[in-house]
């Protein structure tokens, strides 16, 4: 044998086994590929769950509402376990797991099964340090985000709930989950030997998702809430609600409904014949048309005024009142006059120039628009009625927004609950500029009306309102409601009670409204909740007294 | 000889090549485990935060005051300074 066979048999033995291997891979690569292409995918990648991160809800001071917390869930994968039984013991101690409960569904199971989902960053860490001392592999630990409300309860009527998916129900939640919400779908990650997933650079999520800042201040929306409930507890009310606006924006600063619940905003969706509240927009109108004027004196009639062939009556002990004593004493036929003397036309008119009848610019989830009749349809009993609250329904933000106006000189603000949205980007959409929906009344006309509320307080019916060291206006209310068989009933009532505070310079307007008290109140009860949420925000606000303590005593 | 040479040659070729994406899939898992450090410290500042928040809100924190007897500085008390009393 030659030295050139020699090398030809040796590079022949040494390229056999490569050829060998070649032909092999040739086969496996061709032949069978996408049987060993899964099963190289099962073993080394696998799918996240699928999951949604929300933005934040914000108060108008920057506290937080609702945001989104980074919780895991904790999955087993069976082929991955290297003790089953240690393995168990370690979940069932560390996630306050019964072990009994692991093991049937570990039967159940073939392979990958959740143990929990919510897990806090404590448990997981306990349960991460314990698998990592016993060298136990199997558990996967995949992030996900759970909604939470740091200050559980206060504004849940107004921010609403998510579902387990993290999409928004109701309330806030639902009426911005496209600027809230941002779907994290399923996403494929290379899991490691020991069953954990390795997590690269693709899997870091950069939120794109806005947070929402709200016109509530959290701490006022506290106080409004916790009196609120007391009084409603106390009385045995049926529902109860109060609203808080800022007099000279309209930006509202509180909203509470009694009894609580996800995305029921009363003060938005709840509308009702206002009653005596309503009064002051009749003496507004007749007022600012020069139909009377605030030295006027207007006959009660002997307590009884018949129109329309329906009598409307009175409980008061003067043969006449003038336009404040109406306010003062809440008489109907006072009002009913002032409203007839104002024409249905004008007086329609005017109810529309206040916000009745339309939709606030809040567009809440459900919230109403109150009734309004169209004037050519109104009899004049009905023109009379108008004047003392009845034959109209409206909401509590139309009624605190009037109220407002009368506050601020005359000029109905926009009504704002969302203060801005501000994007991930840094964008902001500032969404509660001060915007003048119009003129209702004349300066003068809201002057007289202010100081004739304030004599209610001071000297009428609304003496429960008074605020030491400040000077408040406004007017109670007794409505009688629609019993089932459509007749007004004696025995239910709401109670309410609208104002401003410090009359001088308004800078709160508040409504309290408490749905069929087990006794009649005639809005007494409401203006204490008024004069105690009142007390509140002007120290909350640091508002200056406007009036020395001993004339607010008298 | 010339194609042990080049048989030679390739193996070493491919020894290091293996050899480079052992060392990358390392370095990987590596900052695999800081990244998911990282994001589990995250997790944790923002659940502290939230523990802080249940403890900040107002229905635990007033009613403690209260029981203490702090009271809400009337506003009257409250000097802001560049604004006329």
């Amino acid at each position: 044998m030659t030295a050139g066979e020699r090398i030809k048999i040796c590079g022949f033995l040494c390229l056999a086994p490569a050829a060998c291997l070649a032909a092999r891979l040739f086969y496996l690569q061709t032949f069978r590929h996408g049987e060993l292409a899964g099963k190289a995918e099962s073993r080394i990648y696998t799918q996240t769950a699928q999951n949604t991160l929300r933005g934040r809800i914000l108060d108008r001071n920057g506290v937080v509402l609702a945001e989104s917390l980074r919780t895991y869930a904790v999955a087993v994968s069976k082929k991955n376990v290297n003790n089953a039984e240690g393995l168990i013991k370690a979940l069932s101690e560390t996630l306050d797991l019964r072990p009994a409960d692991i093991k049937k569904i570990w039967r159940e199971k073939k392979n990958f099964f959740y143990v929990k989902k919510h897990v806090s960053p404590p448990e997981y860490e306990a349960l991460e340090s314990r698998l990592h001392s016993a060298g136990l592999r199997g558990v996967e630990l995949e992030p996900e985000y759970t909604r939470i409300y740091p200050f559980d309860g206060i504004a849940q009527d107004i921010l609403g709930a998510v579902n387990s998916r993290n999409r928004g129900l109701s309330g806030i939640e639902l009426m911005y989950d496209k600027e809230l919400s941002e779907e994290l779908k399923s996403r494929r990650v290379k899991r490691a030997r020991s069953g954990g997933i390795i997590y690269d650079r693709s899997q870091l999520i950069s939120p794109e998702t806005a947070d929402i800042y709200l016109t509530i201040d959290a701490m006022g929306q506290y106080y409004t809430e916790s009196i609120l409930k007391k009084y409603a507890r106390q009385y045995g009310v049926k529902s109860a609600f109060a609203i808080v606006q800022d007099s000279q924006n309209g930006n509202i600063l509180a909203a509470a409904s009694w009894p609580a619940r996800d995305g029921r905003a009363l003060p938005f969706q709840f509308s009702y014949e206002p009653g005596s509240t309503f009064k002051t927009l009749a003496v507004a109108a007749a007022l600012d048309t020069g139909a009377i004027k605030p030295a006027d004196i207007i006959s009660l009639d002997n307590n009884k005024w018949t129109i329309s062939g329906i009598t409307i009556r009175d409980h008061q002990k003067k043969p006449a009142l003038t336009i404040s004593e109406i306010l003062e004493v809440s008489s109907n036929i006072g009002a009913a006059k002032i409203a007839d003397k104002v024409g249905a036309k004008t007086m329609y008119a005017y109810i529309k120039k206040f916000g009745f009848g339309v939709r606030s610019n809040v567009g809440f989830l459900g919230e109403q628009a109150g009734i309004l009749r169209d004037h050519t349809r109104w009899r004049p009993v009905d023109t009379a009625k108008a004047g003392y609250g009845y034959t109209i329904s409206a909401t509590a933000v139309q009624i605190v927004s009037a109220y407002s106006a009368i506050a601020n000189g005359g000029t109905l603000m926009a009504a704002h609950l969302i203060d801005k949205i501000k994007f991930a980007d840094g964008r902001q959409t500032p969404l509660a500029k001060p915007a003048r929906i119009r003129r209702v009344i004349e300066e003068a006309s809201a002057a007289q009306l202010k100081t004739m509320l304030q004599n209610v307080v001071r000297l009428g019916t609304g003496k429960n309102a008074r605020i030491a060291g400040y000077s408040v206006a406004g007017k109670t209310g007794t409505t009688e409601k629609l019993a089932q068989d459509g007749k007004y009933g004696r025995s239910l009532h709401i109670a309410s009670f609208c104002g401003f505070v410090p009359a001088s310079q308004p800078h709160f307007t508040i409504l309290v409204v408490l749905d069929e008290p087990e006794q009649a109140l005639f809005g007494s009860v409401s203006a204490d909740i008024f004069a105690g949420i009142g007390q509140k925000f002007l120290d909350l606000y640091a508002v200056q007294p406007d009036i020395p303590q001993e004339d607010a005593a008298r | 000889m010339k194609a042990v040479y080049i048989i030679l040659a390739l193996g070493l070729f491919l020894l290091l090549l293996s050899m480079e994406r052992v060392q990358k899939e390392r370095t990987g898992r590596q900052a695999a485990a800081l990244i998911e450090d990282i994001e589990f410290k995250k997790a944790r500042n923002q659940y502290l935060r939230y523990q802080t928040g249940i403890y900040n809100s107002p229905d635990k924190i007033i009613p403690a005051a209260q029981e203490r007897g702090l009271v809400t500085t009337p506003a009257a008390n409250i000097i802001i300074l560049g604004e006329e009393k």
